[in-house]
């Protein structure tokens, strides 16, 4: 199973996209998940610890990004979600999860 | 002859027996006390990480407020993302303290969306966010009430 170490991307997550600033959300999405998702599916972990912190846009346009842009299936999503720890703060992976699993993933929405 | 041989030999084994058994009570009164000042250090050290825990979400919840009700505020968006991070590190402290105290895992998940989702681009001001700034406080005062920071008494 291939590991994903989003401290390796970036110790400073950016924003939601690439034009409010350097290592954005969808960034991340497009660099680093979808050429993951497309060479091993939904058979990926994600290791979220070893940075300064998320904002939930660039979680929720990471990974609710996969669905909205239909990057990825919902078994392959249901599977990701699975695979998401950061030990440092679980909260982190239950968003993230809420993201994948939340099929409309409209959430973002809301906040506008 | 051998009637006071014997008594003399059953009268030191019951001194070897009184001396063993204050030993064994001496050792006992020990080990219950070293288990005692141990909990009490476990306790007061789980404490003092509730009390900074507690510190870190007041400082949080300020910092957020500002953000989102001051439209040219000096705070930037790396700080409301590094303060959450704070408070979940030192939440973080007290659930390795005490493993039986749950992390706040949905709350703490809720604080951040209400404090950070968007904040790049959404119009800050007191007008366009007075309802977020509403959710925000909901959300950490969900977050201060979680089981993970209740002080309890000490307990033998």
């Amino acid at each position: 199973m291939k590991t994903i170490r989003v401290r390796e991307f970036t110790e400073f997550p950016g924003p939601r996209y690439r034009d409010l600033g350097p290592y954005s959300g969808e960034e991340f999405r497009e660099k680093i998940l979808v050429p993951a998702i497309k060479e091993h599916g939904g058979n990926i972990t994600i290791d979220l610890d070893g940075t300064f912190g998320y904002g939930s846009s660039f979680l929720e346009e990471a990974f609710g990004g996969l669905i909205r842009n239909k990057s990825i299936t919902t078994e392959q999503a249901n599977e990701l979600a699975s695979h998401i720890i950061s030990e440092e703060d679980p909260s982190l992976a239950e968003e993230v999860r809420s993201y994948l699993t939340d099929a409309s993933s409209n959430s973002q929405e809301d906040w506008l | 002859m051998a009637e006071a041989s014997s008594v003399s030999v059953l009268e030191n084994l019951m001194r070897w027996l009184v001396a063993l058994a204050g030993w064994f009570f001496a050792w006992f009164m020990w080990k219950a006390r070293s288990k005692q000042i141990r909990k009490i250090t476990d306790n007061t050290e789980v404490n003092k990480a509730i009390d900074t825990s507690l510190d870190k979400i007041e400082k949080l919840e300020d910092l957020v407020i500002a953000f989102w009700r001051d439209k040219d505020g000096e705070v930037v968006p790396e700080q409301l993302t590094s303060a959450i991070s704070n408070c979940a590190f030192y939440t973080r402290q007290i659930t390795n303290l005490q493993p039986s105290r749950p992390f706040p895992t949905k709350e703490l998940a809720e604080v951040r969306k209400s404090a950070t989702m968007n904040m790049e681009q959404a119009t800050r001001g007191i007008d366009q966010q007075r309802q977020r700034i509403g959710r925000f406080v909901r959300t950490l005062a969900k977050l201060r009430r979680a089981e993970v920071y209740e002080k309890r008494p000490f307990s033998e």
